[in-house]
């Protein structure tokens, strides 16, 4: 059995894909190949860093500065939440396309509540047990009914959408309690409070997703439903524990949004689906290439956002800033799959 | 070296080679494939055959200085191609399929001639007695005639009267015995009629049946060119692995005694029905039957991913119900499902991740997963299974088909179960691998453990089984005793059911 071994491990390679086989087995380039992936992973973070150094060595007076950092942390806080929402059914295999319209509803259910005189905790906790709610919808018309999670999620969007406009009346609302703009206003060494929710909440996920047996269960669910139940995993709970994560998550969005913006409008939600996810998708390049992750998240979103700040102070014209997110997905992702083997 | 009175080959390949990133997967292949000859290709995972096959079809560029020549005295060519995944469309009728190669005959306009088309269709499904229309979905077809609709579909590609050499890459490897005899048989034919074939399979007793010659290829270059009458399987493995059979096939001793450990009593389900059945411990035995016997319905059930529909479960004598594979887990069952890429293993994970997914929570400690400790024990498992270079953060489907399926049975080893389920656990495995795996299946049962083994392969039964159990459609028709036990015997009670009835073999 020994020398058979040998024999079946010497040459190694998986025969479908020979291609695959030097950088999979061999020795000689495997010190090549490491730094290959090293780089890979690493890349966004250098791009970053590039793009920090360009824009301060030509606008040193307005860009390296506390004031456009902060400036730049504090707007890009909320959308890191909502991705930090998306990433979960990503991960678990599944599209949450109804996280925009659940943070336009719950930005704007904080804001009536709040604006009809309800105290602000109770406000709030209401708001994120809606967000629980329509992520059990979601989960269970997904793993007990059997629609596919983009359907499910598309239409559970569009009727919140409906729903916002409804109890809004259509219209921008108004005269938040000042107790409320507090809580997305205050400064605390220095910060605004949203960085802090950030910050706290890239923790926890990171914590979560990477180093507990949930986020691996969450991980073998996504990369394959059957064998992961077949390893006994309770694959439909973690599913709809995904859903209801996105949505929960997607509600406290809506709410720091609510606080930092002190009104509400019905229509806003719906312009963050696309960046949540575009940071998901080229965070997934980075990091951990391959697989989605926190940290490729929140690089993603603060490479297109220094990006675009650095552009807006180059006087570079309005309409650049969604060209510049779709133009650095597609080279990111399509760098990030060029030149892998790929079947016939 | 050839003598003159031989034909010209229509095939001549010299100097082969393929380097990927400064390593030489093929060196120096050389090939002869004359009119009416049918050459086997073989040799264990890794040792180049697929690069052949990929550059004969033009998907790898072979080095500089490689010659393949079509026709060497004029005679027009043509290589034709049936590849391991056939390369068909399940949702198109299998006319459209045929048509994806051949394009469709159009009209002024592009209007595609309908008619003519199913016409043309229907005669190559008579010629290669598939018993289906050209309307039918390939979805509908047993394995056998897709098959045999691939290579229709790769002759049908020919112009007009140019020889052909049919290149067939394992087209038998998901094909129960009883259906791998038809698409030999068309193999036979073809050659019969002058053209020639090169066929690539792991299933050595089918290249000694349907070759004239082989060629076994080792570490990239070809170690020898023997006739096939000159050949038995055990030289032939030799060849390929490179040094005498250190020893026998594993092979299972003793008669297992005792209260049964596991058992189903009257169970039924999609299409098991009645189903009864008791392995002791320490016992192995197989089940098997033609396709459709309802044996995987049978491990799934006992590996609790399928519930009973009627029927009683018990362990250690007594009733249980599981509710899912958990429980069964729990209880210390192991199974080993059929489809290794997307049941046996989460194929994006790495081999940690894979070996640990089943008992995460023993290394759950100070807050959080401990990576090292994972690694150290994958690194361990891979060391024991013989999966070598030990590298446990590589991505499960870069593993050869032998080293995934080593890894999970590590992953279920691991947890030390009472009972193995293994649904056609050497299927598409390489013969090293095979042999490695049947040698833990018995040690397993060596040490007490109560082994299920779903098993078409009949030629390895008789040595790895206590006894073994025939189904068909979902029901037991024969038990076969130790001393009862050969490839022949089990081959004729598994058709010995399908006679009795009015539709054979299929769904």
């Amino acid at each position: 059995m020994q020398q058979i071994a040998e024999q079946v491990a010497a040459d190694g390679t998986p025969d479908p894909e020979p291609a695959r086989r030097p950088a999979a087995e061999q020795s000689a380039t495997g010190a090549g190949e490491r730094l290959r992936r090293t780089l890979a992973a690493a890349g966004a973070p250098i791009v970053l860093i590039a793009l920090i150094v360009v824009f301060s060595l030509l606008r040193p007076e307005t860009f390296p500065t506390t004031a456009n950092l902060t400036t730049i942390l504090s707007t890009q806080s909320i959308l890191v939440i909502l991705a930090l929402g998306t990433l979960v059914p990503l991960i678990a295999g599944d599209f949450d396309l109804s996280i925009g319209f659940v943070m336009g509803f719950a930005a704007m259910e904080s804001a009536l509540l709040t604006v009809h005189g309800m105290a602000i905790p109770l406000a709030i906790a209401i708001t994120l047990a809606t967000g629980v709610a329509i992520g059990l919808f979601n989960g269970l018309v997904v793993e007990k009914v059997g629609v596919s999670a983009f359907i499910a999620t598309l239409a559970v969007g569009s009727i919140l959408a409906g729903f916002t406009t409804w109890i809004s009346g259509g219209t921008v609302v108004n005269g938040v309690p000042a107790g409320m703009i507090d809580l997305g206003r205050t400064e605390v060494i220095g910060l605004q409070l949203p960085i802090l929710y950030m910050a706290l909440l890239v923790g926890v996920f990171y914590y979560a997703l990477g180093h507990t047996p949930v986020g691996r269960y969450l991980y073998a669910v996504g990369g394959g439903r059957a064998a992961a139940r077949l390893a006994g995993i309770n694959t439909g709970r973690l599913r709809i524990l995904a859903f209801v994560v996105s949505a929960t998550t997607a509600a406290l969005a809506g709410v720091v949004n609510t606080t930092v913006v002190g009104s509400a409008s019905a229509d806003f939600g719906s312009s963050y689906l696309l960046p949540a996810f575009a940071g998901a998708f080229l965070g997934a390049t980075t990091i951990q290439p391959g697989r989605f992750n926190v940290l490729g998240t929140v690089v993603a979103i603060f490479l297109l956002a220094v990006g675009i700040a650095g552009l807006q102070q180059l006087s570079a014209p309005f309409w650049i800033p969604p060209v510049f997110n779709g133009g650095a997905l597609l080279i990111a992702v399509g760098l990030a799959v060029w030149r892998q083997p790929r079947d016939a | 070296m050839e003598r003159t009175a031989q034909p010209s080959p229509l095939l001549r390949v010299r100097g082969l080679s393929k380097t990927f990133d400064g390593v030489r997967v093929v060196d120096d292949f050389a090939l002869d494939v004359r009119a009416g000859e049918a050459w086997g290709l073989v040799g264990t995972n890794g040792c180049g055959k697929s690069t052949v096959i990929k550059m004969l079809s033009g998907y790898h560029r072979p080095d500089p200085g490689s010659e393949v020549v079509l026709g060497t005295d004029g005679t027009a060519v043509q290589l034709a191609f049936v590849h391991q995944d056939l390369g068909l469309v399940p949702t198109l009728s299998l006319m459209e399929n045929l048509a994806l190669q051949q394009g469709y005959s159009t009209a002024r306009g592009g209007r595609i001639r309908w008619r003519e088309q199913r016409h043309r269709a229907q005669e190559l499904l008579d010629r290669y007695g598939i018993d289906a229309r050209p309307d039918t979905l390939v979805a509908r077809l047993s394995t056998a005639d897709e098959a045999l609709l691939a290579m229709a579909r790769a002759l049908s590609a020919v112009h007009g009267d140019a020889r052909v050499v049919l290149v067939l890459d394992e087209p038998t490897s998901s094909l129960a015995d009883a259906e791998v005899a038809r698409v030999l048989g068309a193999i036979r034919t073809l050659v019969a009629d002058g053209s020639s074939a090169l066929f690539v399979s792991h299933r050595l007793d089918e290249v000694l049946e349907v070759t004239d010659r082989v060629c076994v290829m080792r570490d990239g270059r070809v170690e020898a060119t023997p006739a096939t009458a000159e050949l038995t399987h055990d030289r032939l493995m030799e060849l390929m692995l490179g040094r005498r059979l250190a020893q026998q096939t594993p092979t299972v001793q003793g008669v297992a005694t005792g209260a049964p450990l596991v058992e189903v009593r009257g169970a039924g389900g999609r299409r098991l029905r009645n189903c009864s059945l008791a392995v002791r411990p320490g016992e192995i035995v197989g089940v098997t039957g033609l396709l459709g016997s309802g044996k995987s319905e049978l491990g799934r059930i006992l590996a609790g991913a399928q519930p009973l529909a009627t029927g009683e479960y018990l362990l250690d004598g007594k009733p249980v119900k599981l509710r899912g594979p958990r429980d069964a887990i729990d209880r210390g069952i192991a199974y080993v499902p059929p489809e290794r890429r997307t049941l046996g293993s989460v194929a994006g994970l790495t081999a940690r991740e894979n070996l640990t997914l089943p008992a995460l929570d023993g290394f759950w400690r100070h807050g959080r997963v401990q990576r090292g400790a994972e690694r150290r024990e994958t690194a361990r498992w891979m060391e024991r299974m013989g999966v070598r270079p030990p590298q446990p953060e590589k991505v499960m489907s870069t593993f050869s088909g032998g080293n995934q399926q080593k890894l999970v049975f590590a992953k279920w080893f691991r947890l030390d179960p009472r009972v193995l389920v293994l649904d056609e656990p050497t299927k598409a495995v390489d013969v090293g691998a095979a042999h490695d795996i049947y040698e833990l299946v018995v040690a397993s049962a060596e040490r007490g453990v109560a082994v299920v083994l779903l098993s078409s392969e009949w030629e390895d039964l008789p040595r790895i089984c206590h006894r073994v159990v025939v189904l068909d459609r979902g029901t037991p028709i024969a038990e076969l005793t130790r001393a009862q036990l050969t490839p022949d015997s089990i081959a004729a009670a598994s058709h010995a059911g399908a006679a009795t009835h009015a539709v054979p073999g299929g769904e």
